[in-house]
């Protein structure tokens, strides 16, 4: 006893101090890991600085959204002295990220719009937007900062520039085409024209591609494979229902809505109602030709093992692993996705989506596949809880960014399309935006509840684990929920329909 | 006595196979030689067997390491064996994409271990060593916190880093896991200490010694295996959490290794050799780690001391 | 007064200062916070509407959220047999070994696994699950089992179960170690006695070893019982809850309904309603576990 004694003794204090020491190091290191809050000023007084927080669209860079925006932003710190520093997040995750900063009220200054929230997390831009831009001295946009937008894709009354409330909250700094990538090479091997110009070519030309060991559509496990495909052919059938339901206007008063270049379009409150009063459902005729034809689809030009890649998602081109390996035919794509292909060892070009036409269904109409470059690429938004001088400075930059002379150099360089007039943009993509297939969709399907996410809406019908009636049923489920929620989210309450 | 008398029966055929041996032998060293032989075949069995589960649990980090070394092209040549030459390359391309990162990990997870040991070694000597009104009540709403689902709290977390000032530093990223790790380790070195026989404690009041003393010279040395138990779980955690990192902590240069990791997939999105090389040169601290304390976490979870026997 | 003092003694109390301020900032109140704000249309940054039980009424019709129980229910029963299966037979044999050298290597080696961050085995077992050209399904067409290679995380009907086996043959986590160092405990009279009243290995284990273990076996109970109600790691990674919702699990709904839906106050619900579950589950198995032995003397 004595001796374990006398031992422990002579561990204890050297132990002590050891630990005192390395908890002092600790301390120490940890105090220098950096101070800054995020969405903080830089407090030393030489000028304003910004922070800008978004997803890497152009390439792998952690820290860097590249040089075109380098210089874009060196470009507008000298112009106005304005700091701006930009946080790039992964794809992966952004979405979650900013939602959670918006919610907790700690966003800073710029955040990515493609983020899920809600109205009241960030400003509306309306009122600056009917000003004039301080950077344009003459042509649109002089007088009113709205007008040098492209009104087909981004204006007041454009619903896809509208949040639930009506008002704009983004600011587009391009505008995203989407398209079919195509490998060149592929095709001719295959005996296969491009562009499909009816639903029929386009699956008599996956026969062909399988036929010659492609694969003919590349699929992965995101949202817009099956969302944008079921997004078109919905966009054509649907098409005689929009004069009946458009009955409301994009403000929400009884009314006709229309697009900014004169097109008619059902307007959110409209499809709410048309929900929730039975006038739209799953069984309508053109609703169960839409589910049919995807699933046609689906089993002439998809891999049947779509469902379990793994390999992660990307922004730019749906299904990249296959189709830049050549293994895959065709991969939807938005623009950007040139850039992520530039190193392939083929040749591909870009179509559009084929229209249906009545060899297809006897419900087509002729109504033209549409898409609309939308403002769906680059766009970032202010959060409401940036005030004073904070947000002056950042309405400046996304000023600065819708200037013709001053955003031309970037879009050339990333290969983006201009969502403002006197802008050209790079040549390759231009062709997403053009003709029919880049006007807007009328009246599309109507989502499920927040938190469910399009694949989930589909994705049960696409693997044959849903037969038609479950299908129509738990779909049918899906809408009216967020049905309910849509009208909770407006205050639609008072109206007739939302009663329930 | 039961031995001898097993092996009687098989004496016989015991001195037939040996005949050259003398025969007051034979009767006890066949037997024996022949049950000795079957334990060392049913020795070798159990030593294939675990060899086998070794190498399927093993394997697919061992599939990690040779596809890192592979361009796409050799991948799809050949899947599992090592193809030359290897492309060492790999490994610098995922080192800078990572590297950043590492700093960052580590600063943290020291800070962790750090912090929740300082924090549950106290709490635990307190509670296993003394009776006071309110011991049951006050351990069981630490257990009780176990059962908090994180994402919960998360909002109310993020809000309270935001008003204390602390985003986008070192600790807000340690606070979570010193939380964490101060509940596993109060629960852990409770039951530990509760083990130590009293009479340890009673002979070292009689030496003279008071409550801290005792804490110092008695519990801390005997605990050292539960201990490194925490610290490894502890770092653990640090080393997989990547949601926290992310919302938290904007600037680059401050995020962690699990954070790096999700670029790495789109960044990598079309190559498996780098990705896998990333993954590999994410996962050397915490083999190193527990390469170190292996020693300690073996030894951690056997809960008594030796001699201690079952309760 | 002694007495008093022995009951209330004020160092004990102050010795728990630091932890428990600790927990109270950092763990209670974040906890509290959430619970309280269920019963809000939460908008954490700006005003939160009081709603009452709105939000519990919302998760009523949630179907959603219903179904995904059932998951778990797969999950824990998995959990509890074959998962365990395994590591208690790499138990025994380890025990069964000889030479003290070789129990140790073998045990370094078998929870070697364990040292890998759980992100990197989640996505190498995603790429191994590849339906075209992953290494499981490339095995078995080069083996000719063809027929056997599914679409492992894209098939509805595999999803689950692929996703439970990754980490197979789970012998390098906790249920093992437990497993192992009980076993290790046991006086070595007691296996040989067994050993001489011509006790089989197979009847040993379920006769002796398991009534041994019974307290450690509770224990790994009720923290499986905690970690699958709150499963959703490798379904966040790799699945997302697909396909076809196969995947889903409370816990991703109640990510989905937080960062996708941004209704926090409702996110706040379920997780409340989880919470509660957990508790009541822990308290039934606490208390079935009844005795509580310390040696806890008073000083």
């Amino acid at each position: 006893m004595l001796a374990r004694g006398s031992r422990r003794t002579a561990r204890g204090p050297a132990a002590a101090r050891l630990l005192a020491g390395t908890i002092a190091l600790t301390l120490a290191v940890a105090a220098c890991g950096g101070g800054d809050q995020s969405g903080g000023g830089s407090g030393d007084g030489s000028g304003i600085t910004i922070t800008l927080e978004g997803p890497n669209q152009w390439n792998d860079s952690g820290s860097s959204f590249g040089k075109p925006w380098e210089d874009l932003v060196a470009a507008f710190e000298k112009e106005t002295g304005i700091k701006v520093k930009t946080v790039v997040l992964p794809l992966n995750s952004f979405s979650q990220t900013i939602s959670t900063h918006l919610s907790a009220g700690t966003a800073p200054e710029l955040v990515f719009n493609q983020a899920p929230h809600q109205p009241y997390m960030v400003h509306a831009l309306d009122e600056y937007l009917k000003k004039p831009n301080p950077f344009i001295k003459e042509g649109p946009g002089s007088e009113r900062w709205i007008d040098v937008f492209h009104e087909r894709y981004f204006g007041f009354g454009n619903p896809a520039s509208m949040n639930a409330e009506g008002k704009i909250e983004f600011i587009p700094f391009n505008l995203v085409g989407i398209g079919l990538f195509y490998n060149k090479d592929a095709f001719s091997k295959a005996g296969v024209t491009a562009p499909f110009e009816t639903f029929e070519d386009l699956i008599d030309g996956c026969t062909k591609l399988s036929a010659a060991g492609y694969t003919p559509l590349a699929m992965d496990r995101s949202d817009l494979g099956p969302g944008w495909t079921m997004a078109t052919i919905a966009g054509m059938l649907l098409d005689k229902h929009v004069d009946r339901l458009n009955v409301y206007t994009t403000d929400g008063e009884p009314g006709k809505a229309t697009s900014s270049t004169g097109a008619p379009i059902v307007s959110g409150k409209a499809l709410t109602r048309a929900v929730l009063t039975g006038e739209l459902t799953t069984k309508t005729p053109e609703v169960v030709e839409a589910h049919k034809l995807l699933k046609r689809l689906w089993d002439a030009c998809v891999d049947k093992n779509w469902s379990g890649n793994t390999e992660g998602l990307n922004g730019a081109v749906v299904g990249l692993r296959d189709f830049a390996a050549g293994k895959a035919a065709m991969a939807w794509g938005v623009n950007f996705g040139v850039s992520a292909l530039q190193d392939v060892p083929f040749e591909f070009a870009s179509m559009p989506f084929p229209q249906i036409t009545t060899e297809s269904t006897p419900l087509a109409n002729g109504a033209p596949a549409r898409f609309g470059a939308s403002v769906g690429g680059t766009s970032y938004m202010i959060p409401s809880t940036v005030k004073g001088e904070k947000l002056e400075a950042a309405i400046k930059f996304l000023q600065f960014v819708s200037t013709p002379e001053h955003i031309q150099p970037w879009l050339e360089a990333t290969g983006g399309i201009s969502a403002v007039k006197g802008a050209e943009g790079a040549e390759e993509t231009s062709a997403f935006a053009e003709g029919t297939w880049g006007d807007s969709i009328p009246l599309g399907m109507p989502g499920g509840p927040p938190g469910v996410p399009g694949l989930a809406l589909y994705e049960g019908w696409l693997l044959g684990t849903k037969s038609l009636a479950e299908q129509q049923e738990y779909l049918q489920d899906l809408w009216i929920k967020g049905a309910r929620q849509a009208v909770k989210d407006n205050g639609w309450d008072d109206e007739p329909w939302a009663k329930s | 006595m039961s031995v001898r008398s097993e092996s009687s029966p098989r004496s016989l055929s015991g001195a037939r196979h040996r005949a050259t041996r003398p025969a007051t032998f034979a009767s006890r060293s066949s037997g024996a030689e022949r049950r000795r032989r079957r334990h060392r075949r049913t020795q070798l069995v159990i030593q294939l067997v675990l060899g086998l589960l070794v190498f399927v649990g093993l394997f697919p980090f061992l599939f990690m390491l040779i596809t890192s070394f592979k361009t796409n092209q050799q991948y799809y040549e050949s899947w599992w064996l090592p193809t030359l030459p290897l492309h060492v390359e790999n490994y610098a391309r995922a080192w800078n994409q990572i590297q950043p990162y590492f700093v960052t990990s580590i600063t943290v997870a020291a800070i962790s271990i750090l912090g929740s040991l300082a924090l549950c070694t106290i709490a635990a000597f307190v509670f296993a060593r003394y009776a006071f009104v309110g011991r049951k009540v006050l351990f069981g709403l630490v257990a009780a916190l176990l059962m908090v689902p994180g994402i919960a709290s998360l909002i109310p977390m993020f809000v309270l880093m935001r008003d204390l000032g602390l985003l986008n530093t070192r600790i807000v990223l340690a606070i979570p896991h010193i939380v964490g790790g101060a509940v596993l380790g109060t629960l852990l070195l409770k039951t530990f200490v509760e083990q130590i026989p009293q009479e340890l404690f009673d002979a070292a009041r009689v030496d003279g010694a008071g409550g801290p003393r005792m804490f110092v010279s008695i519990m801390l040395p005997l605990s050292l295996p539960v201990v490194g138990t925490i610290a490894l779980v502890t770092v653990i955690g640090v080393w997989n959490d990547f949601f926290w990192p992310l919302l938290t902590v904007t600037e680059n240069h401050l995020r962690t290794v699990s954070a790096g990791l999700q670029f790495f997939q789109t960044q990598n999105a079309t190559e498996y050799g780098p990705l896998f090389a990333g993954y590999a040169i994410a996962s050397i601290p915490l083999l190193l780690l527990f390469v170190f304390l292996s020693k300690y976490f073996l030894a951690g979870l056997q809960g008594g001391l030796p001699g201690a026997g079952t309760r | 007064m002694r007495t008093w003092r022995k009951r209330f003694p004020w160092y004990a109390y102050v010795a728990l200062l630091p932890l428990f301020a600790t927990l109270a900032v950092f763990a209670y109140y974040p906890a509290a916070s959430g619970i309280w704000f269920s019963f809000y249309e939460w908008r954490p940054g700006f005003e939160s509407v009081f709603i009452g039980l709105d939000n519990y009424r919302t998760m009523l019709t949630d179907d959603l959220w219903w179904k995904s129980f059932r998951n778990l229910g797969i999950i824990f029963a998995f959990g509890v047999t074959i998962a365990w299966a395994l590591p208690l037979l790499a138990a025994e044999l380890v025990i069964s070994l000889d030479s003290k050298r070789a129990q140790f290597i073998f045990r370094t080696l078998l929870i070697a696994p364990m040292a890998f961050p759980g992100v990197v085995t989640a996505l190498l077992w995603g790429a191994m699950y590849e339906p075209n050209n992953g290494v499981i399904n490339r095995v078995l067409r080069s083996v000719g089992l063809e027929t056997l290679a599914q679409n492992w995380l894209g098939d509805p009907r595999y999803a689950l179960l692929s996703l439970l086996f990754i980490g197979f043959p789970f012998v390098a986590g906790l249920p093992f170690l437990v497993f192992l160092s009980a076993l290790q405990n046991v006086p070595s009279e007691i296996f040989e006695a067994a050993a001489l009243d011509g006790c089989g290995r197979l009847r040993r284990l379920w006769v002796i070893d398991l009534p041994l273990m019974a307290s450690q076996i509770k224990l790994l109970v009720f923290l499986a019982t905690i970690s699958v109600l709150q499963y959703g790691f490798a379904a966040y990674l790799l699945t997302g809850g697909g396909p076809d919702n196969a995947t889903q699990v409370p816990v991703l709904r109640m990510l989905g309904v937080a960062f996708q839906g941004s209704d926090w106050g409702y996110a706040a619900a379920l997780s409340t309603t989880l919470f509660v579950m957990t508790i009541a589950l822990s308290i039934v198995i606490v208390y079935v576990r009844r005795e509580d032995r310390t040696d806890v003397r008073p000083l």
